[in-house]
């Protein structure tokens, strides 16, 4: 807690340092440039309560023997009902990049986060904002409480000499063509504990990708053939983090009340990959390949957990005990992914074509037993699954006298091999030989570019969608507004039954409402 | 295109020496005594080509403007005809400008190398049947102006074009502060901008082909410092030799933590909020040279920005100065004098969502540059004035001299009243201002490049 402290201390001493001088361009200290932004994001709640917080088993037999659910309100809320908030925010992230000399720089990301949403709605416990239950997540350099996280969120040193460059640090990398769909961007876990990662989503995973210590060492291959043929290499030792969720009690939490997860992380285990670009005539192509632990891992059964002693009950002490709930370990086993991309440009369409696959032979998947709708997932098995995603962008000039409009579509495909007979996912969702899914994107900027409407679906043709309208309006030099609103609907609306774990989002329909100012 | 005859051009009275001259000798036909480009490479002065009254402003208005006047408002009328359209509007709501002699130095704006290329390789261009420039032997242009005595509108825009720097490599530093018509400043966006010559490099080895990117004639990169939603977004393109083709652009999107292709095809529209000016504008004109075409619409003397205007460089230079010193107005002052030979070539863009009708750049038949550009929308009304101002930047040109470049710019929106009003500076953070400096586009411009070098 002293060295959360410090850093807290730390950065608001660098932000101290950084507003003064903020009305012209980023501040200079030495070699140092520093911009960021504050942020205050507020998400009223507008649906029903999240069904997660207050399901229930009860020992009374159910369809086929096996327990019945029940809904037990308040269950993990404090009051019954639907919240008022999903999300009440404040955040100020810096950008702190000081360049030595022509080879050397370094870049430090501090971030502070301050989830107001429990202050602000009283039917909400005092869940941890920022949980991090697992070995090794001290990887994360993050400190706070309930309420309050400080992070070291970046922190790497970069060096360049002739064709090489190497970055050493805690990093995001990013790879792949597709936007906001992982194929080839799973380098990085995601960090999903405050609001599952429905935020903006033009700003796709930039806050929640999770930076991890990296050595990445890029070398451009001097050849008179491919222009920029870059050989990368990058390894993470084995400081590993997994993909972060939102603690049970929280509003976004997608893990039903009666299930309590321990992450079984086993710190040591590298993350290896590599990836070719290059040039060929009109075609930029990546030839990737990565080896990790999984990020979101497949859970087995652990045990039924004793009643009526504590801490035997998910919902001890919020109800009486007496309900049972169900111990899962979440186990993280490694997966190789080879895949590539390439794209082109379509001169005479105007459009930049895009392609990028992968195939991850070893997928990791929960084996479910027993019988009816509340099966036990057993054993972890592995399923080949190959992704692909095919894209098009193309501005378009669609209503007379404004700017074009940027439209960007996107198809997905998922194969899964093999078996799937009762096989699911790691969140908990039945898994489908082949899963389609579309994205549309429409970015429409009027008013000289100082407001963009914009438009998000994404569509699964197994009947689930996910739509984002929103507007973004620039004000000067350093504010920022956002009004944008999530309604999911479809098959994601399935009852937990249908989808064991899983969450059925609609609950996060809602505005957000988002005040940005930067320097 | 049938050439203008010289009775048509703008040309105030008495021109009896001219007249003579031009039923004499072929150099009159461009208005010229005698060709200018023999008197610089003999080292003389370029006023022999030249009648007197137009090296003299004084001389040439019959004394109503004077060398040291400063013209306003009250007083633009005495401008009118022999400056840019859109150079009246701005001194009738509020701009000055004060009045220079003319400067008869070839290498006022151009680099000298630049000049010594332009006479070693006179004569040496050609242009094939579409308008493409190339060297007679079918190789890419070798360097300088390739056609200093251009006779139609394509050559006059190519030897501006072909490198509208002058420079094998350079970096620049730039601020541009949006300002609307009450004279508000409403954003201020931080650029570096590069630009690596691929073809005709005069300077730095290899010369004067990179043969790598014999393909294209010059990279350039944009790399954003603000405002700080923007900080660290590059956008690099790839300009090809081919000028009926389109660049190809990547972007590095901070946002992204990657690179990124788009299409280039958003040229007519601003890049940022409130900014008056387009891709298409940068440099005056950015689009490749055969996606417009071209008309001679004469030859006059006419006004121009002044080699003096050496902005943030001035230390401690003020409004009074008239140099573009750095400042939050709407109207920066800056010095212009009498050009004696300025040619009117009109473009019309031939690209999808092109909403000019017409864009007139005004080329200095001495330095076969243009500084200045009336566009008008799709109604025909005069819609924008871009002023690029070049003086001396005090650094070297790492070919023996101090470099010229770009040291303000005007994007004026004359119908909105806004403007878009850029400074050049030395130096930002490690950055510094630099040219002919062995820049490499391996080390800049590519997609692994900006992503080595990304700021976040």
């Amino acid at each position: 807690m002293r060295q959360g402290k410090l850093l807290i201390w730390g950065l608001l001493i660098l932000f101290a340092m950084a507003i003064p001088s903020a009305a012209w361009a980023q501040t200079t200290i030495g070699p140092f440039e520093i911009t960021g932004y504050y942020q205050y994001t507020i998400n009223p709640a507008t649906e029903h309560a999240n069904r997660n917080n207050f399901t229930c088993l009860s020992f009374i037999a159910g369809p086929g023997g096996t327990p019945a659910r029940l809904s037990c309100p308040p269950g993990l809320q404090r009051k019954a009902g639907k919240p008022d908030f999903l999300l009440m925010r404040q955040m100020l992230d810096l950008n702190i990049f000081g360049k030595f000399n022509e080879n050397w720089s370094v870049t430090l990301e501090p971030r502070l986060i301050f989830d107001m949403t429990k202050i602000a709605d009283s039917h909400f416990r005092q869940y941890d904002s920022f949980p991090t239950k697992f070995s090794g997540s001290g990887n994360l350099l993050e400190g706070g409480g309930n309420d309050f996280n400080a992070e070291l969120r970046q922190a790497y040193l970069d060096y360049r000499e002739g064709n090489w460059w190497l970055r050493i640090g805690k990093q995001q990398i990013a790879w792949g063509e597709a936007l906001g769909l992982r194929v080839l961007d799973t380098v990085n876990p995601l960090d999903l504990r405050q609001n599952f990662g429905i935020d903006r989503i033009f700003e796709e995973f930039d806050k929640i990708r999770i930076p991890q210590w990296f050595i990445r060492a890029n070398y451009t291959i001097p050849n008179e053939s491919i222009p920029d043929l870059t050989g990368e290499f990058i390894l993470n030792p084995g400081a590993v983090v997994p993909a972060l969720l939102p603690a049970q009690g929280a509003p976004y939490n997608v893990v039903p009340s009666f299930l309590k997860i321990r992450d079984n992380v086993n710190q040591g285990e590298p993350t290896v990959g590599g990836r070719l670009t290059g040039t060929v005539s009109d075609v930029q192509f990546s030839v990737n390949f990565l080896t990790k632990p999984d990020d979101f891992g497949a859970k087995v059964f652990r045990t039924v957990f004793p009643t009526p002693v504590f801490p035997s009950n998910c919902l001890f002490p919020v109800t009486p005990p007496g309900l049972p709930c169900v111990g899962l370990e979440n186990k993280h086993p490694r997966v190789y992914i080879v895949g590539g991309s390439v794209n082109y440009n379509w001169a005479a369409a105007g459009a930049i074509l895009r392609l990028e696959t992968t195939v991850t032979p070893d997928a990791p998947f929960s084996r479910f037993t027993g019988p009816g709708d509340n099966p036990t997932p057993t054993r972890i098995i592995e399923r080949p699954v190959w992704k692909t995603v095919l894209a098009v962008d193309r501005p378009t000039y669609v209503i007379p006298g404004l700017d074009s409009m940027t439209i960007g579509f996107q198809f997905l495909e998922t194969f899964t091999g093999g078996n799937l007979s009762r096989v699911m996912d790691g969140a908990g969702a039945k898994v489908d030989t082949a899963v389609h899914v579309f994205t549309v994107f429409f970015q429409q900027p009027i008013l000289d570019k100082r407001v963009s409407l914009e438009f998000f679906g994404l569509f699964d043709t197994d009947d689930g969608h996910w739509l984002q309208p929103g507007v973004r309006w620039e004000i000067g030099n350093h504010v920022r507004l956002d009004l944008y609103y999530n309604k999911f609907g479809g098959a994601e609306k399935r009852p937990v039954s249908k989808s064991f774990g899983t969450s059925y989002m609609n609950f996060a329909n809602g505005p957000y409402f988002r005040f940005t100012y930067g320097f | 295109m049938k050439e203008p005859k010289y009775e048509e051009l703008n040309y105030f009275a008495h021109w009896t020496r001219r007249g003579f001259l031009k039923r004499a000798g072929a150099w009159a036909g461009a208005g010229l005594l005698q060709p200018v480009l023999s008197l610089i490479g003999s080292g003389k002065s370029i006023a022999a080509a030249y009648p007197d009254e137009v090296l003299s402003i004084e001389k040439y208005t019959k004394g109503r403007v004077k060398p040291g006047m400063v013209i306003s408002k009250d007083d633009a009328d005495l401008v009118k005809d022999i400056a840019p359209e859109g150079l009246i509007v701005e001194l009738q709501r509020g701009g000055q400008i004060k009045i220079a002699e003319t400067d008869l130095r070839p290498d006022a704006v151009n680099p000298k190398f630049w000049v010594e290329a332009t006479l070693r390789n006179k004569g040496q261009a050609i242009l094939d049947k579409n308008g493409q420039l190339w060297h007679k032997d079918g190789k890419p242009w070798i360097g300088g102006a390739p056609f200093p005595e251009p006779k139609t509108a394509l050559e006059a825009v190519w030897n501006y074009k072909f490198n509208p720097r002058r420079y094998d490599d350079l970096r620049v530093i730039s601020k541009v502060i949006g300002i609307d018509s009450n004279g508000s400043v409403l954003r201020r966006d931080g650029a570096i901008y590069m630009q690596i010559q691929t073809v005709g490099r005069l300077v730095v080895d290899p010369k004067p082909i990179l043969p790598k990117y014999k393909d294209e004639i010059h990279r350039t990169l944009l790399s954003l410092t603000e405002p700080f939603d923007v900080y660290g977004l590059a956008v690099a393109s790839t300009i090809y030799y081919d000028a009926a083709k389109l660049p190809d652009t990547d972007l590095y999107i901070p946002t992204l933590r990657r690179t990124r292709r788009v299409p280039s095809t958003q040229r007519f529209e601003s890049a940022s909020p409130y900014s008056t000016y387009y891709t298409t504008d940068l440099d005056l004109q950015n689009d490749p040279v055969l996606t417009w075409s071209w008309k001679l619409e004469g030859r006059k003397p006419m006004l121009a920005p002044s080699a003096s205007n050496i902005g943030a460089r001035a230390k401690g230079g003020t409004k009074e100065d008239f140099i573009f010193p750095p400042s939050d107005e709407k109207f920066p002052r800056s010095t212009w004098e009498l050009r004696p030979e300025m040619l009117l070539v009109d473009g019309v863009p031939h690209l999808p969502g092109a909403n000019y009708s017409r864009k007139r750049l005004y080329i200095d038949g001495i330095y076969q540059r243009s500084q200045m550009a009336d566009i008008w929308d799709m109604a025909g009304k005069l819609w924008k004035f871009f002023v690029f101002l070049t003086g001396k930047t005090g650094r070297s040109d790492n070919a023996g001299a101090e470099a010229v470049d770009l040291t303000g710019i005007v994007f004026a929106d004359l119908q909105r009243d806004y403007h878009s009003n850029v400074n050049f500076y030395d130096k930002v953070g490690d950055i510094d201002f630099r040219v002919n400096a062995n820049l490499t586009i391996e080390d800049w411009i590519t997609s692994s490049a900006m992503l080595r070098r990304a700021r976040r």
